[in-house]
Parts: structure tokens; C-alpha cells; sequence
């Protein structure tokens, strides 16, 4: 082989017998006795293919639960439990103590570059009257970001029997339908259980916005104001998640002028709202999406009004 | 496939002893027991190969297309980088101390700075006078609250402000501590007089409060708020 050229060393042995580099010698299996080409597809069974076929499927299901084991793609976390250690955050909204002043909207834009119509909010305000005739008037002028004229339209004052203030914001769901409808997972819980939407993974189909019973979700307009940094995905409340895990109040709970927006760990025993929480309910729980931020006082579905 | 291998899986140990199932041929009875064992190796391999298709698949759509993958971690940490606007209370006090102290003793207690003077971080980033200031508020900020309101609790001191003084109600009062200073009345007899402007104008006296308006204007805007019976010297002095 030595005294052979350069390129005649790289070829294998069998190759010596051939005429012309790169054509094949002819071998038949008759007279090498394999074939190194031509494979001959043994004759089965529908037994053995059925047999094979299954053990594929479960290989290819073993070696799926393999993936997910090894963590080669992660799977969103809903529903997995709180990592320990991780805070509970604890948002209580009491409708005795809002004065509807609308602080908390204003500052809820200003904070998070919020779009500033009212059609594009992460919290808003509700005036609910109840009148004599017993129906219910609800009115959020302007999402209440400029407060509340002292009249609701067309009501005259006296007829209104009772009325209070509802600050409304994102329920922070345990048991989340926008979480669960997003068809690309761009809708996740942290392991601290704020609800949060991947702007670089939304795909802006607006699923969650009508999935949510609360209606707590929009979906980012195009202009200068993009809360997720882009416009046409969606944004909800983020219970100002750059300012809770640095130990600032939310923005909104921040100027609320009479606590009636109250935020808290639980986790941390000496915490407040331990005794905050005593006796506040969910708004609409028959939703079943075991919301997270909890009410007291008189509340939109009328159970505690006098 | 399982009744098979469970009847032809004899294996041939000594004990099973010479029975009419036992094949003559030693080789033809070893080709019979290993059979199964073929069988269930090469089901086992299309097993394995099946596993390892769907791992080499899941590792290479990691690798090339990050984006693809749930990424929960990356996105919360993206949000909870997000600056600051509102900036915190300890950075109000750092330097206005003074006026976080006359609040905190008064009903406005619970209200925030930022909520009446805006956002602050780009103030306490450069706090000089002249580079970022805070706003000096509205009387808009005041009626938010203290305008009189269906479904405002009556805890909250509310005025209707079509019959209140004036809607400047810096003028008059003070919110950090509370307090308002009345307005001054008129001590003297307003007959034979002629109008408040002539001596209490821009070319007369000085109105004590230079925040006041003083644009010409006639009596009774005047009187609307110095009468007797709305000031701080409120002493019945002369005819109305």
C-alpha cells in the first residue's frame, strides 16, 4: 500500500478490484455470500409487525417521559406546587375603604407603561349602585383613571340606595382559564403563583383575553405605551412583579390612599395580612377559579350587600 | 406473542427431565428455547430505538430553536427587571422628612407622596432643584377624593364644589398638614366704600397670601369668600 498514490491509500480494500474509481464492483450474494447493498426485508408476521409496532410505541412513550424527566424541554409549571420557601402574595381588596379616587389606576399606567385608554387596563375602578327598585347600576367612566363625577349618568342620587367603589385588577387564579387555554404556553404561574404572560411566546390570538371571566386581560396596542415591551400580545396585571420582588408594594397599592388595596407575603408569619385575609372572599367564586386576590365589603355578585 | 413465549420458554435444565416435549436434536433444542429470548431482544432494541428517536428529536429542537421551549424562568426574571417609577417611600424621606412627618401626623397619614406628586424615580435620580422636579398638584388631585360622590363613604370629607369658596384649594389649604387657613373677613363697614379692588387691588395693598388672585374683579367674588362668617377672624363687624 506504501508505494501506492495518496489517493488510492484512502480506499478500502475492496476497492482494489474495482476498474474505475467510484464504480462499484458487481457482487451478487451467490457468490460473496452477503450483500452489502441490497437488503433483503425478511417476511414477517402481522404478529411480529403488530408486536414491533407496539414496542416502538412504548419505547417512544418511555423515551418521552425520559425527556421530561432529564427536563430536555421544559414544560410550563401550572399547577405545580409552590416551591418552598417562595412567597405567597396576598393582594385583599376592601369596597368599604375605596373612596374612588382612581390613584391606583393612574399610577397602575404610569408604572407599568400601561396604554392610558380605558380599554386597555390592568386595573380599573367600578361604581356600583344599588337603586330603589332594587337593580344594580354599574358605571367606570374612563376606567375611573380620572376619579368619578359625583353623579352616575342619567341616575338621580336619590333614588341610589346603596353604593361603594369596586377596584377591580387580575384574580391571580389558582385554577387560571387563560393559563389553561393558551394554545402556546405562553401563559404561565411562577412558582410564586403570579399568573404571567411571555410576550416573546404570545402569539396574540386573544384566547385568554375571552376566556377570562374577570375580564382582566388586553391585548397591547400598537403606540409608545408597551407595558411587555411589544405591541399585539397580551398584558394583564403582573401584581408589579419588579416591584413586589424587590420588596415594594404594588404601584397601585403604593398611592391608595385609605388601604383599601392591601398586598402582603403570607409566607412571612408576622405579616398584616394574616389578619386581613379574616373573612374576605373571592369575587365570583362559583367561576371555580379559586382567585387569589380576595374582597371584603360589599361586592359586585350582591352576597354581602346589606 | 406472550402464549408463545410462555410455551416454548422451557428452559433446558436438567430437571425437566426426558418428556415427549423435549426435542431429540440438541441443536434443534437449543434454536427452540433461544427463540423467544431472540424475539423479546429485538422487540426490546425497537423499544430502545423508538426512546432514543423521540430524546435525539426533543435534543435537537432544545438545541436549534431555543425560543420553542416553556421558558417560565427566563420570563418571570425578564418582568421583575423591569425599572422602577414609583419610586420608594424611604427615598421621599430621605430628603423631605420635614413633610413626611407633618402628614404622618395628621388624616393624610395614609396617603402616598407619589399619589398626589406623581412618579418619583427620575427625581430621586436627579434630585437638584431644576433637574427632575416633582409636580406641585392640582386642585384636580384634591377633588378626587373630597368631591362629594355617590358611592363615596361619608367617612371622607367630601364638598360640593359648585358651593365651596373656590376650587384653588392650595389657596386656602394646606395638605400636608390638614389644615386650611380661613380666609381673613372683612372687619370694616362696606358702606360708603368703593370696591374691594380700589384698595385691596394689584395698586393698593398687598394681598398677605402672593399666591392669591388678585385680577380685578368685583364684590361679590370678593365677599364670597371674606364675608363674615367663613374666616379665621370672625368677629360680626359692620352691615353686609
Amino acid at each position: 500500500m506504501t508505494g501506492d498514490s495518496p489517493a488510492r491509500v484512502q480506499e478500502p480494500g475492496i476497492a482494489d478490484d474495482a476498474t474505475v474509481a467510484g464504480e462499484l464492483p458487481p457482487v451478487t450474494s451467490s457468490d460473496t455470500g452477503f450483500t452489502p447493498l441490497i437488503f433483503e426485508i425478511p417476511a414477517i408476521s402481522r404478529r411480529q409487525f403488530l408486536a414491533g409496532g407496539l414496542a416502538a410505541g412504548i419505547g417512544m412513550v418511555c423515551g418521552a417521559g425520559l425527556v421530561r424527566v432529564l427536563g430536555v424541554v421544559p414544560v410550563p409549571p401550572d399547577g405545580s406546587p409552590a416551591v418552598a420557601g417562595d412567597p405567597r402574595w396576598q393582594f385583599v381588596v376592601d369596597t368599604r375603604a375605596c373612596i374612588g379616587c382612581g390613584l391606583c389606576v393612574l399610577a397602575c399606567k404610569e408604572e407599568n407603561d400601561v396604554p392610558l385608554e380605558a380599554a386597555f387596563a390592568r386595573t380599573w375602578v367600578e361604581r356600583h349602585a344599588v337603586l330603589a327598585d332594587g337593580s344594580v347600576r354599574v358605571d367606570s367612566p374612563e376606567g375611573g383613571i380620572e376619579g368619578f363625577p359625583s353623579q352616575i349618568e342619567g341616575i338621580d342620587a336619590k333614588t341610589v340606595r346603596e353604593s361603594f367603589f369596586e377596584p377591580r385588577l387580575c384574580m391571580q387564579c389558582h385554577d387560571s382559564p387563560c393559563t389553561v387555554v393558551c394554545p402556546v404556553g405562553a401563559t404561565y404561574k411562577t412558582s410564586d403563583g403570579v399568573v404571567l404572560v411571555d410576550s416573546e411566546r404570545c402569539i396574540g390570538c386573544g384566547y385568554c383575553v375571552v376566556a377570562c371571566p374577570y375580564g382582566a386581560r388586553y391585548i397591547i396596542p400598537a403606540g409608545d405605551r408597551l407595558p411587555g415591551g411589544k405591541p399585539g400580545v397580551a398584558d394583564k396585571c403582573t401584581l408589579c412583579y419588579h416591584r413586589i420582588t424587590r420588596g415594594q408594594l404594588p404601584a397601585c397599592v403604593e398611592v391608595c390612599p385609605t388601604g383599601a388595596r392591601a398586598f402582603g407575603d403570607l409566607a412571612d408569619s408576622t405579616s398584616p395580612m394574616h389578619e386581613r385575609i379574616k373573612g374576605a372572599v373571592a369575587l365570583h367564586p362559583e367561576y371555580g377559579t379559586r382567585p387569589a386576590v380576595l374582597y371584603q365589603g360589599p361586592i359586585i355578585d350582591g352576597t354581602e350587600l346589606a | 406473542m406472550s402464549h408463545d413465549a410462555e410455551h416454548v420458554a422451557e428452559p433446558p435444565i436438567a430437571d425437566s427431565g426426558p418428556t415427549g416435549l423435549e426435542p431429540q436434536d440438541p441443536i434443534v433444542r437449543a434454536t427452540e428455547w433461544q427463540k423467544p429470548l431472540r424475539r423479546a431482544l429485538a422487540l426490546a432494541a425497537i423499544a430502545a430505538a423508538g426512546a432514543l428517536a423521540v430524546v435525539v428529536v426533543a435534543l435537537a429542537l432544545a438545541a436549534t430553536t431555543p425560543e420553542y421551549g416553556f421558558r417560565p424562568n427566563a420570563d418571570s426574571r425578564g418582568w421583575a427587571l423591569h425599572p422602577l417609577v414609583l419610586a420608594p417611600r424611604a427615598g421621599c424621606v430621605r430628603c423631605h422628612a420635614h413633610q413626611v412627618a407633618l402628614l404622618d401626623a395628621n388624616a393624610h397619614a395614609t396617603t402616598s407622596c407619589q399619589g398626589c406628586h406623581g412618579a418619583g424615580t427620575d427625581h430621586e435620580n436627579a434630585p437638584r432643584p431644576g433637574d427632575v422636579d416633582m409636580a406641585i398638584p392640582a386642585s384636580a388631585i384634591c377633588v378626587r377624593c373630597h368631591s362629594s360622590s355617590v358611592g363615596r363613604p361619608v367617612t371622607v370629607p367630601q364638598i360640593t364644589i359648585s358651593r365651596h369658596y373656590t376650587e384653588a384649594c392650595l389657596d386656602c389649604h394646606n395638605p400636608h398638614t390638614a389644615v386650611a387657613t380661613r380666609p381673613p373677613v372683612v372687619t370694616h363697614p362696606l358702606e360708603h366704600l368703593p370696591a374691594c379692588i380700589v384698595c385691596h387691588g394689584p395698586d393698593g395693598f398687598q394681598a398677605r397670601n402672593q399666591r392669591h388672585p388678585l385680577e380685578p374683579t368685583d364684590d361679590a367674588a370678593c365677599l364670597r369668600c371674606h364675608a363674615v362668617g367663613r374666616g379665621r377672624i370672625d368677629v360680626p363687624v359692620g352691615p353686609r
